[in-house]
Formats: structure tokens, C-alpha cells, sequence
């Protein structure tokens, strides 16, 4: 059914990005032929390796001729700020290998660039590129001799600024059969990748980056090469077991070493896991729970660090949620719009967990969900006990008085009201209340995007919930293990914002549009990137 | 100085009054009432009046003067069982309008009234913490609505006499061993049903903070609206749990047929509408009264809900 949808909106073909359950299943055989013959040494099933390659394929020659590149991309691409920004304009099909254009200049530091896993018998180039960054002769790109035969070339190139860090980038991931590029770019890495036969694009990417201490990078990818920002690469050794797919763990820069929360979480996780959720499922209910008190928000705190195992362990493991531009957000107040996804509202507890994690030093941040999560027995009280705030703007306000992030979901109820077909299409981004309260606190506005949240918990029907008092009883699956992927956005420009929101209703809109159109960019070209859902 | 209370055997009034006693800036004490209170003190003096009596206003505005009134404590709300909502309404409606009529006439310099944080009603998009300026929406229950009317009454007055000094105070639920109120009765029941899969934030307040803040709206400077509340909020549940009393949870749905049911037999009067305080969280800010009266709990929140564990004294 959706697959027929898809073809019955040809103008949005690309809308929803590498999506099997768009795509008929007959498509993705077709092109998995080209390499039937992945190694069976590799640990993780080549097969759905060579059903992933076939779907990318399409998209690539879909963008390269001539879709034009998100509206989000031109701002912030070549914004001064440093930014982890991949540029989804195709950079001309030159089959050369592209030579670099990055900075050089932070060869000093030796960092380990390991590849764990033995790429002998794979068909893939593996270019591990150290920190001096000699990737950038064409020469040695271009070279696929240490594995040889290769049809990809994969580029690892490490985080040259941070050598001093006993992170490693490692790539444990099986890339067998994937005729494409595949790029763990450092902070400094400049990767171009070579042309191989193989390849039926040319791959190349431009990292460009200023120095470690803002260590984003602004890249610019082609829509082949897959783009993984590690500036610092999160894969431990320990983490290297052949069905981990860490690859996804890309943090943003001041993630925590968060080595030791992972190991931590894999041990006790489980039956911390378990106790969480019984206090969870107590406080839904409305039978007493432990804790007596709760903040004025209606949070408590104790459910909260008893359900934090269990969430980390989702987090990590289950979701592998990967984070960008977490340094745009900045110290003291500010507003985070998210588009709104799911039958029921993960997206505020991930993206709460996220800021925790990469934003450690900010306050504990908040969301605002609107009434009808309220009018709903159980997750509505679950929902404020973990955080969640009733979306009206004396609390938006309050909120911020209190030094917090306040993550808004404009769309608001019909965000998530929107059918599983409907997906990531967004809606009617609410009246523009949030540009009203950032004018009148002065607090930046900061779009982001999250992907992975209509697949983790899709909505599949509606039931009539008259009954509860709800508008509708979802029907949903238990949580899919889905892989989420959030990107913050710089704050937005209030250039010619008006002293008081009242005054300019005009220009309130428009920043709400503009708003709107930039995370619409960005889930674009996330989707469009994304190379597998699960 | 010579103050004046009406209602001052309901449970508010039997808190103030040993203060007032206590207070040396009190001369005497005026207690206006239908029938002799068993609890007056030395200080007390007696003047019988109804207020529910049509015309009452004229002999309350001569008492008021006789008296020399500096302050009057309005207290005679209904918070205890009432068998008749008629009744209560007359007394606190028309009654109060009484009360106002009177003190415009005589110039009071000072008017103290007691209110509800309920009647800024529980919605699902209501703001977490309601300061002041809240609108009052509480709908749906006689005590709510007559309080909410006679809130208009005051706020009016108050904008035409800037001369009279208006102080309204709104209660968060109070407790107490003495204290008598819808919430304390169903508290004491033993068993308090709330609704599955909701358990609201609320907030409670000790009887004796309760007459702390009246007393102090005997000498403040400020005048205006204050929400009086205690120092935390909690899960309905919990409170319920701390309170020595069992929480019930019954489906949404089972609950309101129950009621209504109930209704239609003539059994009970609670009306469904009161559900929407065991579903959505209603909190007042207490800031204001923190800042401007100089208001501080002093009972802590699970001492003052423990509180209910003991015999009504």
C-alpha cells in the first residue's frame, strides 16, 4: 500500500528518503544482484547488506540528477558556525576521485585509527587514512591495495585533533557487498574517495573543518558517501561484537565518554530495567507510588533515575540514537522545535535523554506535549512523571525563567495523529506560539529534526476512545527497534524581529514558516541519507 | 484594634480566633453569627445576625458602625456538609454580597475573605502552577461556582472602594485533624476512589498555616488575591497513602456511570464534573503570598498529611 502511494506521488518520491516500506519489494531485488557473492565471513548477514545497497541506489541517481538540494542546506551549510552539516547537493560527477580541500594542518597527533574487523576476504577497499591526513593525495585514495579487488572503498579517516583521547574510530560494521563509499570522517578528516569499477558513482566528500576545540565539521558529502561524523568516534573496543552495529553511534562533539554508562548499562541494566518499569507502571496507574513528592512541574524525580537504566539501555542499544549539532544549543534558556512522531510520544523522552547525554552541563531540559496526551489515562501521567509538560505559554514561560531548554512540537496532536503513511510529512506548525515566547524572553529558537520515531512506534489504526475520554485509542506496536537520528540546527536568525511579538504578527509567521521549511529540510535529507531503518 | 469575624465556627474560623486572641494589637473581638458560638473568648463579643435574612445588609451596616469595625474577617462559608445547596447559596452569595454592601457603607478599612485554589479548576491545558491572574474556571460544582460568583462580587467591590483594603485568600485543599471540608471528609472515608491511569499533582496546606495567613492578612500593607499554599506538591495517591487512607482506582468510565447512578437515586450529590480534579493537575503558585504577605508553611507537606491520622480534636 504505501509502496503505491509513493508511485502515486511522484513529486515526492524522495520525500521519506531510503524507505523500504515505500518501495516495492521487487525494486530492491532487481539491484541486489550486483553482488551476490558477499563473503559469508562476514559476521553480519551479507544479504541484507546487498538489499541495502539496492535502495541506495536509487535515491543516489535519483538526487544526482538535479533534485535540488533542501532549502535548510544553504544557510547553514556555510554558516560561520561549525557545524556538522552534510551538504546533500551532489558535487559534480567528476569520476576522478576529488582531491581535498580541508585544512591539513593538525597532522601532528598519531590517532588510532583501528579497524577491528579483518577486511581480508571483503570486497571493499578499507582506506584507514591516519591523522595526517594524507587522504588528501589522490594517490593514496585512490589506492585499494590492501583489499584488494574491492568495489567499495571505505575511508576511515580519524579524528586528528583528538589524539589525545584514548577514543578509537573503529568500524566494526561489515560493509561487504556495499558498492558505495562508506566515510567515518573525523573531525578533520578529509576523505575523498576513490573510483573504483565497481562503484557506479563517484564518491567523494569534502571535510572541512576549523580545529579541534569546535570539533564539528562541516561536510560536505555526495549523496553516495555515507557520512558518519564521529569527531569523537564512539566505538570502544568492547563494543565490537559482530551483530553490533555501532556505526550508528556517531555523537556529537562533547558527548561524554560514554564507554562506561554503555558497559554499566549492559550489566545491572536488566533488572534495573525491570524495576524502572514497575515503578513506571505504578505511577501510570495511579496507584501510589513510592515516591511522595513531585516538582511543581509534576516530575519526579526518583521514577525518572529508577526508568534511567532502562532508558539508556533503549537509547543505546535498542534506538542507537545518533545526535548532531548538539553544540548548537546554548547555556542558559532556549527553545527546541522538533517535528512530532510516533502513535505515542517517544520523541520527548529520547530527545530529553539526548540533550543529557551531549548536553550534560545544561539543565535538566523539558517538553511540552498538548492536552489530549493529558486527557489520555496512563501515558499522560507517565508522560509528566517523566518530564513532559502541559504545552500552554505561562508554563513555556516559567520554564524558561528556570535556565531551561523547553523542546516544543508544534505540530502538536497532529503530530501525532498523522497515519504511518503520512509519515514525517508535517503538519501545520501550530500558530507560532514558540517565536511569540522566544521574542519576549529573547531566548534563540533551535530547530531539530528526529528521525525514527514514526518507525519505532507506528500508527497503525485508530479505535474510538470515546470511552476513555480520549479522541482515539491508538494501535500501535510495542516499541520497534527503529534507529533514531536527531539533528539540532543553529539557533535560528532573529534578524529583524520585532521588540514585541504583538507588533509584527507578519514577521511571527514568517519565522514559524521558515522554521518549519528548515526542519522539513533536514528530515528530507536525513531520510534521503538514512541507510537503513533498522 | 477592633476586629470582626462572621463564620467563626467554621473550621478556618476556629483556627484564627486564639490567635486573634493571642494578638495584643486585638482590643476585641466581634463575632457575628446566627446562634451563640460555643468557642468565643474572652475578647469575644457577640452580635446575632443572618445573613441569609433578605434586607440584612442594613443591620450589618449598623452593627458595623456601633462596632467601629477595623477589619472584618469573612468567614461564613460553607465548607461543612450542607443539606441543602439552596441554603448554602444564600449564605454564601447573597450573604457575602451582604457583607460588602455593609462594609462599603461604613467605610471599612480592611475586608478579609477566604477562597479556593479549586476555583481555578483542573483542565488538561491548564497552566502547572496558576498564579492569581488565572481566570477562575471551576465549573461544575456548587461549592466551586458559588465561590467563583462571590469572587466577582469581591473583585468588583474591591475595584470601586480603593479605600477598603481587599485581601482574598485561596486555600490549596487544607488538612488538618480539625479540619472539615469535602476533600478532609472523603479522606477520613478510609477509602477514596480516584481514576485509573490519572494521578493529578495536588497540593495540600495544614489548618494552621491556613490561620497563620489569615492572621497575617490582619496587618499586611499588601491587598489583592493570594494563593495560600502548602510547601510541596505530590501525586494525589500519595497523599492519599500518607494520609492513612486507601486509594480505590476505578476506570473512568465505571466511575462517572457509578456516580451518576448514584445522582439519579438521590444517594449522593457529588456531580461528575468533580472528576476533573482526581484527572488533571490543578497548582497554584504561591509566590505571592511568600513575597508581598510574608507567608511561609511552616508545617512540612507530609507532616500536614499525616496530620489526618489523627482524632478530630
Amino acid at each position: 500500500m504505501a509502496a503505491r502511494k509513493s508511485t502515486k506521488k511522484p513529486k515526492k518520491p524522495t520525500a521519506l528518503g531510503n524507505d523500504p516500506f515505500a518501495r516495492g519489494a521487487a525494486v530492491r531485488e532487481a539491484v541486489s544482484t550486483p553482488a551476490p557473492d558477499a563473503p559469508k565471513a562476514r559476521p553480519a548477514t551479507p544479504e541484507l547488506q546487498t538489499k541495502r545497497a539496492a535502495p541506495k541506489l536509487r535515491v543516489r541517481t535519483g538526487s544526482l540528477t538535479g533534485r535540488p538540494a533542501p532549502k535548510w542546506s544553504e544557510p547553514v551549510a556555510h554558516d560561520a558556525s561549525p557545524s556538522i552539516v552534510a551538504d546533500p547537493q551532489p558535487h559534480g560527477d567528476a569520476p576522478t576521485a576529488q582531491p581535498l580541500t580541508g585544512p591539513i594542518a593538525h597532522a601532528a597527533s598519531p590517532t588510532t585509527v583501528a579497524d577491528p574487523q579483518p577486511h581480508a576476504d571483503a570486497p571493499t577497499a578499507q582506506l584507514l587514512t591516519g591523522p595526517v591526513a594524507h587522504a588528501a593525495s589522490p594517490a593514496t585514495v585512490a589506492d585499494p591495495q590492501p583489499h584488494a579487488g574491492a568495489p567499495t572503498a571505505q575511508l576511515l579517516t580519524g579524528p586528528v585533533a583528538h589524539a589525545a583521547s584514548p577514543t578509537t574510530v573503529a568500524d566494526p560494521q561489515p560493509h561487504a557487498g556495499t558498492p558505495t563509499a562508506q566515510l567515518l570522517t573525523g573531525p578533520v578528516a578529509h576523505a575523498a574517495s576513490p573510483k573504483t569499477d565497481a562503484a557506479p558513482q563517484p564518491h567523494a566528500a569534502n571535510s572541512v573543518l576549523d580545529h579541534a576545540a569546535s570539533p564539528s565539521a562541516v561536510d560536505e558529502a555526495r549523496p553516495h558517501a555515507e557520512l558518519r561524523t564521529a569527531p569523537i568516534a564512539v566505538d570502544a573496543p568492547t563494543r565490537h561484537t559482530p551483530r553490533a552495529e555501532p556505526v550508528t553511534h556517531a555523537t556529537a562533539p562533547l558527548a561524554l565518554p560514554n564507554s562506561a554508562p554503555i558497559s554499566s548499562a549492559e550489566g545491572v541494566s536488566v533488572v534495573e530495567a525491570i524495576k524502572g518499569l514497575a515503578r513506571a507502571v505504578r505511577s501510570a496507574t495511579g496507584l501510589s507510588s513510592r515516591t511522595a513528592e513531585v516538582d511543581r512541574w509534576g516530575k519526579d524525580a526518583t521514577l525518572s533515575s529508577s526508568l534511567r537504566p532502562l532508558g539508556e539501555l533503549l537509547y543505546e542499544k535498542y534506538w542507537r540514537v545518533q545526535v548532531e549539532g548538539a553544540e548548537h544549543l546554548p547555556v542558559g534558556p532556549c527553545i527546541i522545535v522538533a517535528n512530532h512522531a510516533g502513535a505515542l510520544p517517544l520523541d520527548g523522552p529520547v530527545l530529553h535523554l539526548a540533550l543529557r547525554r551531549h548536553r550534560p552541563e545544561l539543565n535538566e531540559s523539558r517538553w511540552l506535549l498538548e492536552d489530549q496526551i493529558f486527557h489520555a489515562p496512563f501515558v499522560g501521567v507517565l508522560a509528566n512523571r517523566l518530564g513532559a509538560v502541559r504545552a500552554n505559554p505561562e508554563n513555556a514561560l516559567r520554564l524558561l525563567d528556570e535556565d531551561r531548554p523547553v523542546v516544543v512540537f508544534p505540530e502538536g496532536f497532529h503530530g501525532l495523529s498523522k497515519p504511518f503513511s503520512e509519515r514525517y510529512q508535517l503538519r501545520r506548525f501550530g500558530r507560532g506560539g514558540y517565536v511569540k515566547i522566544a521574542l519576549r524572553k529573547q531566548v534563540p529558537i533551535i530547530p531539530a529534526a528526529i528521525i525514527g520515531g514514526e518507525e519505532s512506534m507506528p500508527l497503525l489504526a485508530k479505535i474510538p476512545g470515546g470511552l476513555f475520554g480520549v479522541e482515539y485509542l491508538p494501535v500501535t506496536l510495542p516499541p520497534l527497534p527503529a534507529r533514531w537520528h536527531i539533528r539540532f540546527a543553529p539557533p535560528v536568525s532573529l534578524v529583524g524581529a520585532p521588540s514585541e511579538p504583538e507588533a509584527d504578527l507578519a514577521w511571527v509567521e514568517r519565522t514559524n514558516l521558515g522554521v518549519r521549511d528548515q526542519i522539513e529540510g533536514m528530515l528530507t535529507h536525513m531520510l534521503q541519507h538514512r541507510d537503513r531503518i533498522f | 484594634m477592633r476586629v470582626g469575624v462572621t463564620g467563626v465556627s467554621s473550621d478556618l474560623g476556629r483556627g484564627l480566633l486564639p490567635r486573634l486572641e493571642a494578638d495584643p494589637l486585638v482590643d476585641s473581638i466581634v463575632v457575628f453569627d446566627v446562634a451563640r458560638p460555643k468557642e468565643l473568648t474572652p475578647k469575644c463579643l457577640f452580635v446575632r445576625v443572618d445573613l441569609t435574612r433578605p434586607g440584612m445588609e442594613e443591620e450589618l451596616t449598623r452593627a458595623f458602625r456601633e462596632q467601629q469595625l477595623d477589619a472584618l474577617f469573612h468567614l461564613a462559608f460553607v465548607n461543612s456538609r450542607v443539606h441543602g445547596a439552596a441554603f448554602a447559596h444564600e449564605l454564601e452569595v447573597i450573604g457575602s454580597m451582604h457583607v460588602l454592601a455593609a462594609a462599603q457603607a461604613t467605610g471599612l478599612s480592611r475586608l478579609v475573605i477566604p477562597s479556593l485554589t479549586a476555583l481555578y479548576g483542573a483542565r488538561a491545558n491548564g497552566p502547572a502552577l496558576c498564579t492569581e491572574a488565572h481566570p477562575l474556571l471551576g465549573t461544575g460544582v456548587r461549592f466551586i461556582t458559588d465561590r467563583v460568583e462571590v469572587e466577582h462580587h469581591i473583585e468588583q467591590f474591591a475595584v470601586r472602594n480603593p479605600g477598603v483594603q481587599v485581601v482574598v485568600l485561596r486555600f490549596a485543599p487544607i488538612v488538618g485533624p480539625g479540619a472539615d471540608n469535602p476533600f478532609t471528609r472523603l479522606l477520613r472515608t478510609g477509602f477514596v476512589p480516584t481514576l485509573l491511569g490519572f494521578d493529578p499533582v495536588w497540593q495540600v496546606l495544614h489548618e494552621d498555616d491556613a490561620a497563620t495567613a489569615l492572621h497575617l492578612a490582619l496587618t499586611t500593607k499588601a491587598r489583592g488575591t493570594f494563593n495560600v499554599v502548602g510547601d510541596s506538591t505530590a501525586p494525589f495517591s500519595s497523599i492519599v497513602r500518607l494520609s492513612g487512607a486507601q486509594s480505590v482506582p476505578l476506570p473512568g468510565p465505571l466511575l462517572r456511570a457509578t456516580i451518576r447512578a448514584l445522582e439519579t437515586m438521590g444517594v449522593s450529590s457529588t456531580p461528575v464534573p468533580l472528576l476533573d480534579f482526581l484527572r488533571y493537575s490543578w497548582v497554584a503558585d504561591g509566590e505571592r503570598a511568600r513575597a508581598q504577605l510574608g507567608f511561609a508553611p511552616r508545617v512540612p507537606f507530609h507532616e500536614a498529611v499525616a496530620s489526618m491520622r489523627e482524632r478530630k480534636r
